[in-house]
């Protein structure tokens, strides 16, 4: 079923050792979400991605992850820009939620563990997260966000956003190559 | 425009590439020596265009509903600098 695969996807949406992820917001019978916690949700998952590329720029060394890196930062900021913008015009408060709190509480236990890590395995982790991460939200936002969206322009917005997540995995699978077997 | 040596030269030409939904479109072009391709990004983040080769040309990041155009001189490959995934063509007729 498509739910059991975005669950799976985001089951799978971390660094390999870590136990808990984005799972049990999602896992659970599928959420109904608003349009006020759709933008909830899309927000903090572009700042989730923003916290990861933080961690990157104070401890990676490796110039084609601190170039990714960079460019999470801006353009997740960029997304974040058009959403604040939108529910302003929309006079929509972003409501938090069992999702958007579940995203949180994975995302802290993740930075821990990229905190926790040097070097080339800090790299090789904090890229391997970035694939796994952004297959994540490509599935929720395709299979949740999306279809769940009832004004248009919140929806049209989330539909922009779709290419920006995948050729950010594009971009991270290239520089994962580079620590295929390390 | 009409050269002294007789016949008419048709003025160089000026194509236009959008930069959407992290593509450049179209992402393969063929133009005649000397046209100028000029560039616009419509998404969302900043984008470059950057010319594959060393010492090519290149543009600054343009951020939303920014151009930067450049005449063509040959056969050419170039990218996004900041989204190496994104990359286009241009070849001369």
């Amino acid at each position: 079923m498509k739910i059991m695969k975005i669950c799976t996807a985001l089951a799978v949406g971390t660094i390999a050792y870590s136990l808990m992820l984005i799972t049990p917001a999602f896992a659970q019978k599928k959420p109904k979400l608003n349009d006020a916690e759709i933008a909830s949700v899309a927000v903090t998952a572009n700042q989730i991605d923003i916290n990861y590329a933080a961690i990157a720029k104070e401890k990676s060394k490796n110039a084609a992850v601190l170039e990714f890196a960079k460019t999470m930062a801006n353009d997740h900021k960029s997304v974040i820009d058009k959403a604040v913008a939108l529910v302003t015009k929309l006079h929509v408060t972003p409501k938090d939620n069992a999702v958007s709190r579940s995203l949180n509480a994975n995302a802290e236990k993740t930075k821990k563990e990229l905190r926790a890590k040097s070097g080339k395995a800090f790299d090789k982790a904090y890229i391997d997260n970035e694939v796994a991460y952004h297959k994540a939200v490509i599935s929720a936002v395709e299979g949740v966000l999306i279809p769940q969206a009832h004004n248009a322009e919140l929806k049209a917005l989330l539909q922009s956003v779709d290419p920006v997540l995948k050729t950010h995995l594009e971009h991270a699978e290239m520089v994962q190559k580079q620590f295929v077997g390390k | 425009m009409y050269s002294c040596s007789g016949g008419f030269k048709k003025a160089p030409g000026v194509y236009h590439v959008q930069i959407k939904d992290m593509k450049f479109q179209p992402a393969d072009l063929i133009v005649d020596k000397g046209d100028t391709v000029e560039w616009t990004n419509e998404d969302m983040t900043d984008h470059d265009v950057t010319e594959d080769a060393a010492n090519g040309w290149h543009s600054a990041p343009l951020a939303t509903g920014k151009s930067w155009k450049t005449a063509i001189y040959k056969n050419t490959t170039y990218h996004c600098n900041i989204h190496m995934v994104m990359k286009g063509n241009i070849t001369l007729e």
